[in-house]
């Protein structure tokens, strides 16, 4: 491949784009008249493959200024890849590539743009996201399997005669382990308050107590209730994932209890 | 802003926030980095997040270094200012040559070089809830710029002095990019 075939394959429509050699024979970028939204141009590089077939990829830039004003998640990651997929691109080790036929630059280097183009608002908006609702819904029932009668669901501490500080859950061990399921800041807050209630309460009783919470992500909370959050609770799982078995592991071992099979 | 009396209040009087632009980029700042380990999902970028400590009324400050391995020579450094009810506002960036044209909102462009992200200079005087949440202005560097050389620019620009050793961080990311960059050939 040369800047000529490049040219050539990129057709009449992009007259206008320019080819830099990045790295004679191996890399090219191609400029197509298209920017991002601090007015800097969509990256397209060009890598040959084999003698007809070429990847055209973004190199993995467009990860890496999605980095840039936020801490990247799965949820954004997955997000990424919806948005490639609807391209006909991949999103994948944290490149945008796709490999076609020289013949098909010109479609793909288009689409690269427009993925580009488009990241910011989708890593915001879109990505699979479960409901406040359901979340709590699946918290709640992976705590009852873990510790059946152990397992106290919205916990109601016997000084609260009107049930005024009903907490999500509790884990009724050796040591009483405390837990806030948060799906948002409203129940991020919700949670502080019924710890400052619950608190004076247990100590007047001598009671041992452990405070955990289980956020949606943490990082999607605002930045004063995250860090009122986290220092009053425990936060060892900060993203929910729904495999993961670490949560059951972790209050067991708060609780000072054999985890149940 | 509390307004006390039952008239209009020019542009000027009104403001948005306790500082603008030019007094968060004037404000001395120490900067320290802390790496944070490439993962399954970013293995195209090393990076380090920055803590950068100024005495702001309001709001704090963050930065970055991003250096691509596939390309070293793209590279960025940025500063961040975050406040409560108000989006991230980037506060200036410089950039490696990731390659392109740049185009500045009064028409002007930056092509295939290393460049400075600001926000447009009439704005030097905004607050940053007023600003926008990206950097649109572009000023050329000289290049070829090193990573290196462009960290001593980013703390002159934005004030900053070193205090947790990131130029010597920064000495082995260039060498370290450099030699992940070879992969590609």
């Amino acid at each position: 491949v040369n800047t000529d075939e490049l040219k050539q394959a990129l057709g009449a429509s992009l007259a206008k784009a320019t080819i830099r050699v990045r790295r004679p024979g191996k890399l090219f970028q191609v400029e197509i008249p298209c920017y991002l939204g601090d007015g800097d141009p969509a990256l397209v590089y060009v890598r040959p493959e084999t003698d007809d077939a070429v990847t055209v990829t973004d190199l993995g830039h467009t990860w890496m200024r999605l980095s840039y004003m936020r801490r990247l998640t799965q949820r954004h990651e997955q997000a990424l890849q919806e948005l490639a997929s609807r391209y006909g691109l991949e999103f994948r080790d944290g490149r945008v590539f796709t490999t076609v036929p020289r013949s098909e630059i010109f479609a793909a280097a288009i689409a690269m743009a427009q993925v580009q183009t488009a990241a910011e608002v989708a890593v915001t908006t879109g990505g699979p996201r479960l409901s406040a609702e359901r979340f709590k819904k699946i918290v709640r029932e992976a705590l009852l399997e873990a510790f059946a009668e152990r397992c106290r669901l919205d916990y109601r501490d016997p000084s609260d005669a009107h049930g005024l500080w009903v907490l999500d859950a509790a884990i009724i061990g050796r040591t009483w382990v405390g837990i806030a399921i948060v799906p948002s800041d409203l129940e991020a807050e919700r949670a502080l308050a019924n710890k400052g209630h619950l608190v004076p309460e247990m100590e007047k009783r001598g009671q041992r107590n452990r405070w955990v919470v289980v956020p949606r992500d943490i990082h999607m909370l605002g930045d004063t209730t995250q860090k009122r959050l986290m220092e009053s609770f425990l936060a060892p799982i900060p993203v929910y994932d729904e495999g993961a078995p670490r949560l059951r592991e972790v209050l067991a071992d708060l609780a000072d209890l054999p985890v149940l099979n | 802003m509390v307004f006390r009396e039952n008239r209009l209040y020019t542009p000027r009087e009104v403001r948005w926030g306790p500082m603008t632009l030019r007094e968060i980029l004037a404000v001395e700042k120490r900067v320290t980095a802390y790496a944070r380990a490439r993962s399954k999902a970013q293995p195209t970028h090393e990076q380090y997040d920055l803590v950068v400590q100024a005495d702001l009324p309001e709001g704090e400050l963050t930065g970055f270094i991003r250096v691509s391995t596939a390309l070293p020579e793209s590279f960025s450094i940025g500063l961040v200012y975050k406040s409560e009810g108000v989006p991230p506002r980037a506060v200036l960036r410089v950039n490696g040559d990731h390659g392109g044209t740049h185009h500045n909102p009064d028409g002007s462009e930056v092509a295939n070089c290393p460049h400075l992200h600001g926000h447009p200079r009439e704005r030097i005087d905004w607050e940053p809830a007023r600003l926008s949440s990206e950097v649109k202005h572009a000023d050329r560097l000289e290049g070829p710029l090193t990573l290196v050389e462009a960290w001593d620019m980013f703390c002159d620009h934005a004030n900053a002095i070193d205090e947790g050793g990131v130029k010597s961080l920064v000495t082995d990311l260039q060498v370290l990019a450099a030699q992940l960059g070879l992969d590609l050939l």
